[in-house]
Protein backbone atom coordinates (compact mmCIF):
# COMPACT_ATOMS: atom_id res chain seq x y z
CA UNK A 1 0.00 0.00 0.00
CA UNK A 2 1.52 3.76 -0.98
CA UNK A 3 1.59 6.32 1.21
CA UNK A 4 -1.56 8.39 -0.46
CA UNK A 5 -3.46 4.72 0.20
CA UNK A 6 -2.43 4.51 3.71
CA UNK A 7 -2.89 7.75 4.74
CA UNK A 8 -6.53 7.48 3.30
CA UNK A 9 -6.96 4.46 4.48
CA UNK A 10 -5.98 5.56 8.29
CA UNK A 11 -7.35 8.19 8.08
CA UNK A 12 -10.86 7.57 7.87
CA UNK A 13 -10.72 4.61 10.66
CA UNK A 14 -14.14 4.84 12.66
CA UNK A 15 -13.91 7.32 15.54
CA UNK A 16 -17.14 7.36 17.68
CA UNK A 17 -18.72 9.29 19.93
CA UNK A 18 -21.45 9.47 22.39
CA UNK A 19 -23.53 12.07 20.24
CA UNK A 20 -25.75 13.08 23.30
CA UNK A 21 -23.03 13.65 25.65
CA UNK A 22 -21.35 15.90 23.13
CA UNK A 23 -24.17 17.99 21.96
CA UNK A 24 -24.37 18.70 26.17
CA UNK A 25 -20.91 19.81 26.67
CA UNK A 26 -21.36 22.00 23.33
CA UNK A 27 -23.96 23.90 24.75
CA UNK A 28 -22.63 24.24 27.84
CA UNK A 29 -19.53 25.15 26.30
CA UNK A 30 -21.26 27.74 24.05
CA UNK A 31 -23.49 29.16 27.29
CA UNK A 32 -19.95 29.80 28.70
CA UNK A 33 -18.28 31.66 25.54
CA UNK A 34 -21.78 33.53 25.59
CA UNK A 35 -21.52 34.65 28.98
CA UNK A 36 -17.65 35.68 28.77
CA UNK A 37 -18.48 38.00 25.06
CA UNK A 38 -21.61 39.80 27.18
CA UNK A 39 -19.21 40.65 29.90
CA UNK A 40 -16.45 42.08 27.48
CA UNK A 41 -19.11 44.05 25.40
CA UNK A 42 -19.59 45.88 28.56
CA UNK A 43 -16.46 46.54 29.48
CA UNK A 44 -15.38 47.41 25.79
CA UNK A 45 -15.82 51.00 26.28
CA UNK A 46 -14.80 52.69 22.95
CA UNK A 47 -14.65 50.58 20.17
CA UNK A 48 -12.01 50.62 17.64
CA UNK A 49 -13.35 52.31 13.89
CA UNK A 50 -12.17 51.44 10.64
CA UNK A 51 -10.35 54.13 8.53
CA UNK A 52 -11.18 54.35 5.24
CA UNK A 53 -13.60 51.70 4.39
CA UNK A 54 -15.48 53.23 7.35
CA UNK A 55 -15.94 49.84 8.93
CA UNK A 56 -16.60 49.62 12.35
CA UNK A 57 -14.98 47.06 14.16
CA UNK A 58 -16.48 46.18 17.42
CA UNK A 59 -18.17 43.39 19.75
CA UNK A 60 -21.52 42.64 17.81
CA UNK A 61 -24.12 41.77 20.48
CA UNK A 62 -26.71 40.46 17.73
CA UNK A 63 -25.81 36.89 16.46
CA UNK A 64 -28.21 38.03 13.09
CA UNK A 65 -26.19 40.97 12.43
CA UNK A 66 -23.58 40.32 9.82
CA UNK A 67 -20.46 39.53 9.75
CA UNK A 68 -18.21 42.34 9.74
CA UNK A 69 -14.32 41.72 9.89
CA UNK A 70 -11.68 44.01 11.99
CA UNK A 71 -10.30 46.42 8.77
CA UNK A 72 -7.92 48.79 10.71
CA UNK A 73 -6.59 48.70 14.13
CA UNK A 74 -3.96 50.12 16.35
CA UNK A 75 -1.99 47.36 18.35
CA UNK A 76 -4.25 46.12 21.01
CA UNK A 77 -3.40 46.96 24.99
CA UNK A 78 -5.57 43.51 25.92
CA UNK A 79 -3.10 41.19 24.42
CA UNK A 80 -0.37 40.58 26.24
CA UNK A 81 3.14 40.60 25.02
CA UNK A 82 3.86 36.83 25.86
CA UNK A 83 0.61 35.99 23.57
CA UNK A 84 2.62 36.48 20.50
CA UNK A 85 5.01 33.46 19.23
CA UNK A 86 5.88 31.13 16.63
CA UNK A 87 6.85 32.71 13.92
CA UNK A 88 4.51 31.67 10.45
CA UNK A 89 5.88 33.85 7.85
CA UNK A 90 9.06 36.17 7.16
CA UNK A 91 10.37 38.73 4.67
CA UNK A 92 14.07 39.48 4.16
CA UNK A 93 14.14 42.44 1.45
CA UNK A 94 17.71 43.47 3.00
CA UNK A 95 19.58 43.10 6.60
CA UNK A 96 17.81 46.36 7.58
CA UNK A 97 14.08 45.32 6.45
CA UNK A 98 13.52 42.20 8.06
CA UNK A 99 9.55 41.61 8.96
CA UNK A 100 8.25 38.46 10.77
CA UNK A 101 4.51 37.17 11.17
CA UNK A 102 3.62 35.46 14.33
CA UNK A 103 0.74 33.25 16.06
CA UNK A 104 -0.90 35.07 19.10
CA UNK A 105 -2.48 33.24 21.26
CA UNK A 106 -3.99 35.99 23.00
CA UNK A 107 -7.36 35.28 20.74
CA UNK A 108 -8.44 33.76 18.53
CA UNK A 109 -7.18 33.84 14.67
CA UNK A 110 -4.89 36.54 15.56
CA UNK A 111 -1.48 36.97 13.87
CA UNK A 112 1.01 40.03 14.79
CA UNK A 113 3.27 42.34 12.42
CA UNK A 114 7.10 42.35 13.88
CA UNK A 115 9.36 44.49 12.00
CA UNK A 116 13.16 44.71 12.99
CA UNK A 117 14.88 47.33 14.73
CA UNK A 118 18.47 48.23 13.11
CA UNK A 119 19.77 46.56 16.94
CA UNK A 120 18.14 43.67 16.36
CA UNK A 121 15.78 43.65 18.49
CA UNK A 122 11.70 43.09 17.33
CA UNK A 123 9.15 46.33 17.34
CA UNK A 124 5.41 44.95 17.72
CA UNK A 125 3.81 46.99 15.14
CA UNK A 126 0.43 45.40 14.52
CA UNK A 127 -1.91 42.80 15.83
CA UNK A 128 -4.86 40.97 13.17
CA UNK A 129 -7.33 40.14 14.73
CA UNK A 130 -9.00 39.82 18.11
CA UNK A 131 -12.20 37.54 19.91
CA UNK A 132 -12.96 40.58 21.93
CA UNK A 133 -13.90 42.48 18.67
CA UNK A 134 -15.15 39.66 16.51
CA UNK A 135 -18.72 39.15 18.32
CA UNK A 136 -20.46 36.26 16.13
CA UNK A 137 -18.24 33.55 14.46
CA UNK A 138 -17.05 35.12 11.56
CA UNK A 139 -17.49 32.02 8.48
CA UNK A 140 -15.02 33.85 6.45
CA UNK A 141 -12.67 35.54 8.45
CA UNK A 142 -9.48 33.33 9.32
CA UNK A 143 -5.70 33.95 10.69
CA UNK A 144 -3.36 35.99 8.77
CA UNK A 145 -0.71 34.17 7.15
CA UNK A 146 1.22 35.79 4.67
CA UNK A 147 3.12 38.57 4.50
CA UNK A 148 4.99 40.74 1.53
CA UNK A 149 6.84 44.18 2.67
CA UNK A 150 8.14 46.83 0.57
CA UNK A 151 9.35 49.77 2.23
CA UNK A 152 6.10 51.13 3.82
CA UNK A 153 4.08 49.06 1.43
CA UNK A 154 3.01 45.66 1.98
CA UNK A 155 0.17 43.14 2.27
CA UNK A 156 -0.76 40.70 4.68
CA UNK A 157 -3.62 37.70 3.91
CA UNK A 158 -5.36 34.33 4.86
CA UNK A 159 -8.76 34.61 4.13
CA UNK A 160 -8.78 38.60 3.73
CA UNK A 161 -6.62 40.44 1.57
CA UNK A 162 -5.18 43.68 4.10
CA UNK A 163 -2.58 46.64 2.94
CA UNK A 164 -0.31 48.71 4.97
CA UNK A 165 1.53 52.08 3.34
CA UNK A 166 2.85 53.16 6.32
CA UNK A 167 5.14 50.70 7.35
CA UNK A 168 2.71 48.30 8.80
CA UNK A 169 1.20 50.28 11.94
CA UNK A 170 -2.20 50.20 10.68
CA UNK A 171 -3.81 47.80 7.88
CA UNK A 172 -7.45 48.58 5.88
CA UNK A 173 -8.55 45.36 4.18
CA UNK A 174 -8.87 45.33 0.43
CA UNK A 175 -12.01 44.50 -0.74
CA UNK A 176 -11.18 40.97 -2.25
CA UNK A 177 -9.66 41.60 -5.56
CA UNK A 178 -11.04 44.23 -5.18
CA UNK A 179 -15.02 44.67 -4.77
CA UNK A 180 -15.22 40.60 -3.76
CA UNK A 181 -16.32 39.68 -0.70
CA UNK A 182 -16.22 36.07 -1.19
CA UNK A 183 -13.97 33.77 0.60
CA UNK A 184 -10.94 33.18 -1.25
CA UNK A 185 -6.89 32.64 -1.96
CA UNK A 186 -4.66 35.07 -2.85
CA UNK A 187 -1.05 35.07 -4.05
CA UNK A 188 0.17 39.04 -3.40
CA UNK A 189 3.40 39.70 -5.08
CA UNK A 190 5.42 42.60 -5.38
CA UNK A 191 7.16 43.42 -8.88
CA UNK A 192 8.71 46.16 -9.84
CA UNK A 193 6.73 49.46 -9.12
CA UNK A 194 3.24 46.82 -9.15
CA UNK A 195 1.67 44.78 -6.31
CA UNK A 196 -0.04 41.74 -8.43
CA UNK A 197 -2.57 39.60 -6.05
CA UNK A 198 -3.88 36.15 -7.75
CA UNK A 199 -7.78 35.61 -6.20
CA UNK A 200 -8.99 32.52 -6.05
CA UNK A 201 -12.73 32.09 -5.02
CA UNK A 202 -14.03 28.73 -3.27
CA UNK A 203 -14.77 27.64 -6.68
CA UNK A 204 -11.63 27.43 -7.66
CA UNK A 205 -12.25 31.04 -9.79
CA UNK A 206 -8.95 32.91 -10.38
CA UNK A 207 -8.66 36.59 -11.10
CA UNK A 208 -5.22 38.55 -11.67
CA UNK A 209 -5.08 42.24 -10.23
CA UNK A 210 -2.76 44.91 -10.28
CA UNK A 211 -1.78 48.06 -8.33
CA UNK A 212 0.62 50.86 -7.71
CA UNK A 213 3.08 49.82 -4.74
CA UNK A 214 1.82 53.06 -3.36
CA UNK A 215 -1.75 52.45 -3.35
CA UNK A 216 -5.10 50.24 -3.78
CA UNK A 217 -5.97 50.67 -6.90
CA UNK A 218 -6.74 47.75 -8.10
CA UNK A 219 -7.36 47.08 -11.98
CA UNK A 220 -8.10 43.81 -13.54
CA UNK A 221 -5.26 41.86 -15.52
CA UNK A 222 -6.76 39.67 -18.50
CA UNK A 223 -5.17 35.83 -17.94
CA UNK A 224 -3.63 34.35 -20.75
CA UNK A 225 -5.15 30.42 -21.57
CA UNK A 226 -5.44 28.36 -18.86
CA UNK A 227 -6.52 27.82 -14.81
CA UNK A 228 -3.72 29.86 -13.12
CA UNK A 229 -2.65 28.11 -10.19
CA UNK A 230 0.18 30.01 -8.36
CA UNK A 231 1.76 33.41 -9.37
CA UNK A 232 5.23 34.42 -8.56
CA UNK A 233 8.11 37.09 -9.07
CA UNK A 234 11.30 36.65 -11.10
CA UNK A 235 13.08 40.01 -10.63
CA UNK A 236 10.36 42.78 -12.28
CA UNK A 237 8.54 39.77 -14.14
CA UNK A 238 5.52 38.36 -13.04
CA UNK A 239 5.17 34.34 -13.31
CA UNK A 240 1.88 32.57 -13.59
CA UNK A 241 1.91 28.65 -13.24
CA UNK A 242 -0.90 27.67 -15.77
CA UNK A 243 -2.71 24.43 -15.69
CA UNK A 244 -5.01 23.03 -18.28
CA UNK A 245 -8.18 21.80 -16.30
CA UNK A 246 -8.06 17.71 -14.95
CA UNK A 247 -4.41 17.32 -17.10
CA UNK A 248 -0.94 17.70 -15.74
CA UNK A 249 -0.34 20.05 -18.26
CA UNK A 250 1.65 23.06 -16.58
CA UNK A 251 2.64 25.97 -18.20
CA UNK A 252 4.76 29.11 -17.12
CA UNK A 253 3.62 32.51 -18.45
CA UNK A 254 5.41 35.40 -17.97
CA UNK A 255 4.98 39.21 -17.90
CA UNK A 256 6.18 42.84 -16.48
CA UNK A 257 2.78 44.46 -18.09
CA UNK A 258 -0.22 42.18 -18.01
CA UNK A 259 -0.73 42.73 -21.50
CA UNK A 260 2.26 40.51 -23.10
CA UNK A 261 2.50 37.38 -22.11
CA UNK A 262 5.94 35.40 -23.01
CA UNK A 263 6.41 31.89 -22.18
CA UNK A 264 8.94 30.60 -19.99
CA UNK A 265 9.89 26.79 -21.26
CA UNK A 266 11.32 24.85 -18.57
CA UNK A 267 12.78 20.97 -18.37
CA UNK A 268 10.34 19.88 -16.62
CA UNK A 269 7.11 20.75 -14.58
CA UNK A 270 4.67 17.76 -13.76
CA UNK A 271 5.11 17.31 -9.89
CA UNK A 272 7.89 19.95 -10.03
CA UNK A 273 8.16 22.92 -7.37
CA UNK A 274 9.53 26.25 -8.15
CA UNK A 275 10.86 28.86 -6.22
CA UNK A 276 12.21 32.22 -6.78
CA UNK A 277 14.66 34.68 -5.06
CA UNK A 278 15.06 37.65 -6.35
CA UNK A 279 15.90 37.51 -10.61
CA UNK A 280 16.69 33.69 -10.28
CA UNK A 281 14.19 30.94 -10.24
CA UNK A 282 14.76 27.63 -9.69
CA UNK A 283 13.26 24.42 -10.76
CA UNK A 284 13.46 20.77 -8.11
CA UNK A 285 12.66 18.32 -11.10
CA UNK A 286 11.82 14.68 -9.02
CA UNK A 287 13.65 11.75 -9.77
CA UNK A 288 13.12 8.19 -8.13
CA UNK A 289 16.50 8.33 -6.54
CA UNK A 290 16.44 12.27 -6.09
CA UNK A 291 15.45 15.31 -8.20
CA UNK A 292 17.50 17.87 -10.15
CA UNK A 293 17.58 21.34 -9.90
CA UNK A 294 17.74 23.83 -12.27
CA UNK A 295 17.70 27.34 -12.20
CA UNK A 296 16.86 30.55 -14.61
CA UNK A 297 18.71 33.84 -14.18
CA UNK A 298 16.61 36.85 -15.02
CA UNK A 299 13.74 35.06 -17.04
CA UNK A 300 17.02 33.19 -19.17
CA UNK A 301 17.40 29.65 -19.99
CA UNK A 302 17.23 26.96 -17.45
CA UNK A 303 20.55 25.57 -16.57
CA UNK A 304 21.47 22.56 -13.84
CA UNK A 305 22.44 23.68 -10.47
CA UNK A 306 24.05 21.78 -8.31
CA UNK A 307 24.05 18.07 -8.07
CA UNK A 308 21.42 15.47 -7.13
CA UNK A 309 18.83 16.95 -4.67
CA UNK A 310 18.15 14.19 -2.47
CA UNK A 311 14.80 12.51 -1.65
CA UNK A 312 12.89 13.63 1.21
CA UNK A 313 14.40 17.32 1.37
CA UNK A 314 12.85 20.51 1.47
CA UNK A 315 14.00 23.11 -1.04
CA UNK A 316 14.15 26.49 0.12
CA UNK A 317 15.54 29.81 -2.36
CA UNK A 318 17.60 31.48 0.15
CA UNK A 319 18.92 34.14 -2.49
CA UNK A 320 19.76 34.40 -6.47
CA UNK A 321 22.46 31.97 -6.25
CA UNK A 322 21.66 29.84 -3.45
CA UNK A 323 19.67 26.78 -2.70
CA UNK A 324 18.48 25.47 1.26
CA UNK A 325 17.80 21.41 1.09
CA UNK A 326 16.52 20.93 4.69
CA UNK A 327 17.07 17.09 4.56
CA UNK A 328 15.36 14.97 7.65
CA UNK A 329 18.97 14.20 8.74
CA UNK A 330 21.15 16.90 7.67
CA UNK A 331 20.88 19.97 5.77
CA UNK A 332 23.43 21.59 2.59
CA UNK A 333 23.51 24.28 0.72
CA UNK A 334 23.79 24.64 -2.72
CA UNK A 335 25.73 27.48 -4.42
CA UNK A 336 27.33 28.14 -7.55
CA UNK A 337 30.91 27.47 -5.99
CA UNK A 338 29.38 23.69 -5.15
CA UNK A 339 27.60 22.23 -2.07
CA UNK A 340 28.40 22.41 1.47
CA UNK A 341 27.09 21.10 4.40
CA UNK A 342 24.72 23.59 6.78
CA UNK A 343 24.69 23.23 10.59
CA UNK A 344 22.57 24.63 13.30
CA UNK A 345 19.08 23.23 11.25
CA UNK A 346 16.88 20.92 12.64
CA UNK A 347 16.38 18.22 9.98
CA UNK A 348 12.83 18.03 8.27
CA UNK A 349 11.92 21.02 10.16
CA UNK A 350 11.96 23.91 8.04
CA UNK A 351 9.06 25.85 6.31
CA UNK A 352 10.03 28.90 5.32
CA UNK A 353 13.67 30.49 4.84
CA UNK A 354 14.63 33.63 3.39
CA UNK A 355 17.95 35.76 3.24
CA UNK A 356 19.48 39.51 1.94
CA UNK A 357 23.80 39.27 1.61
CA UNK A 358 24.74 37.44 4.03
CA UNK A 359 22.14 37.57 6.70
CA UNK A 360 19.15 34.63 6.72
CA UNK A 361 16.25 33.43 8.15
CA UNK A 362 14.63 30.10 8.42
CA UNK A 363 11.57 28.97 10.39
CA UNK A 364 11.46 25.47 11.38
CA UNK A 365 8.57 23.64 13.25
CA UNK A 366 9.55 21.62 16.45
CA UNK A 367 7.89 18.87 17.75
CA UNK A 368 5.90 21.42 20.45
CA UNK A 369 4.45 23.03 16.75
CA UNK A 370 5.99 26.18 17.23
CA UNK A 371 7.75 27.67 14.41
CA UNK A 372 11.25 28.48 15.96
CA UNK A 373 12.67 31.56 14.49
CA UNK A 374 16.97 30.09 13.12
CA UNK A 375 19.53 32.99 12.21
CA UNK A 376 22.60 33.04 10.35
CA UNK A 377 25.11 35.31 9.74
CA UNK A 378 27.27 33.52 6.75
CA UNK A 379 24.64 33.39 4.22
CA UNK A 380 22.92 30.03 5.48
CA UNK A 381 26.23 28.22 6.39
CA UNK A 382 25.73 28.05 10.20
CA UNK A 383 22.91 28.69 11.88
CA UNK A 384 21.41 29.35 15.37
CA UNK A 385 17.85 29.67 16.55
CA UNK A 386 16.84 32.60 18.23
CA UNK A 387 14.12 32.06 19.54
CA UNK B 1 -34.66 11.13 17.11
CA UNK B 2 -36.32 14.48 18.90
CA UNK B 3 -34.21 16.31 20.89
CA UNK B 4 -36.05 17.70 24.25
CA UNK B 5 -35.02 21.32 24.82
CA UNK B 6 -34.49 22.86 27.92
CA UNK B 7 -34.12 25.95 29.79
CA UNK B 8 -31.25 27.79 29.89
CA UNK B 9 -29.84 25.24 27.39
CA UNK B 10 -30.73 26.93 24.09
CA UNK B 11 -27.43 29.26 23.59
CA UNK B 12 -27.91 31.62 21.19
CA UNK B 13 -30.89 30.35 19.17
CA UNK B 14 -34.50 31.21 18.70
CA UNK B 15 -36.82 28.48 17.92
CA UNK B 16 -36.51 24.85 19.22
CA UNK B 17 -36.85 23.99 15.05
CA UNK B 18 -32.98 25.60 15.08
CA UNK B 19 -31.97 24.02 17.93
CA UNK B 20 -33.39 20.59 16.16
CA UNK B 21 -31.59 21.59 13.06
CA UNK B 22 -28.59 22.05 14.95
CA UNK B 23 -28.61 18.66 16.97
CA UNK B 24 -29.64 16.61 13.56
CA UNK B 25 -26.36 18.56 12.02
CA UNK B 26 -24.18 17.10 14.78
CA UNK B 27 -25.45 14.31 15.04
CA UNK B 28 -25.41 13.36 11.24
CA UNK B 29 -21.76 15.16 10.76
CA UNK B 30 -20.72 14.04 13.95
CA UNK B 31 -18.08 10.91 13.04
CA UNK B 32 -16.57 12.55 10.40
CA UNK B 33 -15.66 15.93 11.79
CA UNK B 34 -14.25 13.81 14.65
CA UNK B 35 -12.30 11.61 12.07
CA UNK B 36 -10.73 15.36 10.18
CA UNK B 37 -9.92 16.50 13.30
CA UNK B 38 -8.15 13.81 14.37
CA UNK B 39 -6.51 14.35 10.96
CA UNK B 40 -5.91 17.72 11.58
CA UNK B 41 -4.19 17.04 15.29
CA UNK B 42 -3.05 13.44 14.75
CA UNK B 43 -4.30 12.87 18.36
CA UNK B 44 -7.64 11.76 19.58
CA UNK B 45 -8.43 13.32 22.19
CA UNK B 46 -7.12 16.62 21.04
CA UNK B 47 -9.63 16.11 17.89
CA UNK B 48 -12.36 16.14 19.84
CA UNK B 49 -11.54 19.44 21.85
CA UNK B 50 -10.68 20.67 18.01
CA UNK B 51 -14.56 19.41 17.71
CA UNK B 52 -15.71 21.02 20.93
CA UNK B 53 -14.64 24.20 20.20
CA UNK B 54 -15.27 24.66 16.73
CA UNK B 55 -19.18 23.34 17.45
CA UNK B 56 -19.55 25.69 20.23
CA UNK B 57 -18.45 28.74 17.76
CA UNK B 58 -20.85 27.10 15.19
CA UNK B 59 -23.72 27.47 17.86
CA UNK B 60 -23.08 30.41 18.68
CA UNK B 61 -23.76 31.76 15.17
CA UNK B 62 -26.23 29.00 13.95
CA UNK B 63 -28.92 31.08 13.12
CA UNK B 64 -26.33 32.66 10.44
CA UNK B 65 -24.68 29.97 9.60
CA UNK B 66 -27.27 26.77 8.91
CA UNK B 67 -28.40 29.22 5.96
CA UNK B 68 -25.22 29.12 4.51
CA UNK B 69 -22.60 25.96 5.04
CA UNK B 70 -22.21 24.86 8.46
CA UNK B 71 -20.34 21.76 7.86
CA UNK B 72 -17.85 24.06 5.68
CA UNK B 73 -17.62 26.85 8.26
CA UNK B 74 -17.20 24.00 11.25
CA UNK B 75 -14.21 22.74 8.95
CA UNK B 76 -12.44 26.18 8.44
CA UNK B 77 -13.09 26.85 12.10
CA UNK B 78 -11.01 23.81 12.77
CA UNK B 79 -8.32 24.55 10.44
CA UNK B 80 -8.08 28.17 11.74
CA UNK B 81 -7.99 26.60 15.20
CA UNK B 82 -5.48 24.23 14.81
CA UNK B 83 -2.59 26.20 12.57
CA UNK B 84 -2.90 29.02 14.88
CA UNK B 85 -4.14 29.26 18.27
CA UNK B 86 -4.58 25.27 19.13
CA UNK B 87 -3.03 26.52 22.53
CA UNK B 88 -5.01 28.84 24.45
CA UNK B 89 -8.29 26.87 23.77
CA UNK B 90 -6.72 23.95 25.75
CA UNK B 91 -6.39 26.81 28.62
CA UNK B 92 -10.25 27.42 28.58
CA UNK B 93 -11.59 24.50 28.20
CA UNK B 94 -14.03 23.50 30.93
CA UNK B 95 -12.59 20.40 32.25
CA UNK B 96 -15.25 19.46 35.18
CA UNK B 97 -17.22 17.39 32.56
CA UNK B 98 -14.99 16.62 29.59
CA UNK B 99 -16.59 15.00 26.31
CA UNK B 100 -17.10 11.18 26.16
CA UNK B 101 -13.84 9.69 24.72
CA UNK B 102 -14.19 6.06 23.43
CA UNK B 103 -11.20 5.83 21.38
CA UNK B 104 -9.00 2.83 21.86
CA UNK B 105 -9.25 1.21 18.45
CA UNK B 106 -6.97 -1.16 18.03
CA UNK B 107 -6.97 -1.36 14.28
CA UNK B 108 -6.20 2.27 14.11
CA UNK B 109 -2.61 2.74 12.55
CA UNK B 110 -0.96 3.90 15.26
CA UNK B 111 2.72 4.85 13.45
CA UNK B 112 0.71 6.76 10.95
CA UNK B 113 -0.78 9.01 13.82
CA UNK B 114 2.42 9.16 15.26
CA UNK B 115 4.20 10.85 11.93
CA UNK B 116 1.46 12.66 11.62
CA UNK B 117 1.72 14.72 14.95
CA UNK B 118 5.16 15.33 14.13
CA UNK B 119 4.50 17.59 11.15
CA UNK B 120 3.80 21.01 11.06
CA UNK B 121 -0.04 22.55 11.82
CA UNK B 122 -0.15 23.81 8.33
CA UNK B 123 1.67 20.49 6.72
CA UNK B 124 -1.06 18.42 8.89
CA UNK B 125 -3.57 20.29 7.56
CA UNK B 126 -3.18 20.07 3.96
CA UNK B 127 -2.69 16.71 4.54
CA UNK B 128 -6.32 16.55 6.35
CA UNK B 129 -7.98 18.25 3.71
CA UNK B 130 -6.01 16.68 0.91
CA UNK B 131 -5.96 13.20 1.87
CA UNK B 132 -9.10 12.79 4.10
CA UNK B 133 -11.74 15.56 2.43
CA UNK B 134 -10.29 15.09 -0.79
CA UNK B 135 -10.00 18.74 -1.94
CA UNK B 136 -8.24 19.64 -4.71
CA UNK B 137 -4.80 21.42 -4.37
CA UNK B 138 -6.95 24.54 -5.46
CA UNK B 139 -10.09 24.16 -2.95
CA UNK B 140 -7.36 23.04 -0.18
CA UNK B 141 -5.71 26.43 -1.10
CA UNK B 142 -9.20 28.55 -0.63
CA UNK B 143 -9.75 26.50 2.58
CA UNK B 144 -6.30 28.00 3.83
CA UNK B 145 -5.91 30.65 2.45
CA UNK B 146 -2.81 30.68 0.34
CA UNK B 147 -1.75 29.95 -2.39
CA UNK B 148 -1.62 26.62 -4.67
CA UNK B 149 1.98 26.96 -4.62
CA UNK B 150 2.14 26.83 -0.71
CA UNK B 151 -0.50 24.10 -0.75
CA UNK B 152 1.86 22.12 -3.35
CA UNK B 153 4.95 23.14 -1.34
CA UNK B 154 3.53 22.06 1.99
CA UNK B 155 2.50 18.48 0.42
CA UNK B 156 5.44 17.57 -0.88
CA UNK B 157 7.25 18.45 2.56
CA UNK B 158 4.71 16.70 4.65
CA UNK B 159 4.64 13.52 2.11
CA UNK B 160 8.48 13.53 2.44
CA UNK B 161 8.62 13.61 5.97
CA UNK B 162 6.07 11.09 6.19
CA UNK B 163 7.95 8.93 4.19
CA UNK B 164 11.14 9.39 6.37
CA UNK B 165 8.96 9.02 9.55
CA UNK B 166 7.58 5.67 8.47
CA UNK B 167 10.35 4.27 6.39
CA UNK B 168 8.62 4.25 2.71
CA UNK B 169 10.71 5.05 -0.24
CA UNK B 170 9.18 7.94 -2.39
Amino acid sequence: MNLEDRLRAGLNTPMDADEDQFLDAVRRGAGSRRRRRAGAALAAGALVVAGAAGIAVGVQRDDAAPPRPPATRTPSPTLPAEAARGVIDLVVNSPGEVYRLTTNVGCVACTTVWAQAPGGDWIRVHDFGSEAYDGPPQPVFGPVTNLVMQGSDGWAWGNKLFSTHDGGRTWSEVGQGPGRRTEAGHSVVIAGRFAWSLFRSIDAETVLYRSPVDADEWTEVPLPDGKADNLVRIGDAVVLDVQDEGLSNRRLRTSTDGVRWSRLAAPCLTDSLLLTAGRSAFLECPGKNGGALFRSTGLGPWQRFGGTIPARAGVFALGEDRVLLNGPRSSTLVTDGGTVRVSGLPGGAVTSAGSAEDLAYAVAFGEDSVGRLHRSSDGGRTWTQVE
Amino acid sequence: MTTVVRPGKRVGMATAAESDAFDAFVRARLPHLLRFARALSGDEHAAADLVQDALERTLLGWRRIVSEDPEGYVRRAMVNRSVSVWRKQRRERLTDDPPPQRYDDPERDHALFAALRRLPPRQRAVVALRYYEDLSEAQTAAVLGCSVGTVKSQAHQAMARLRELLGEER
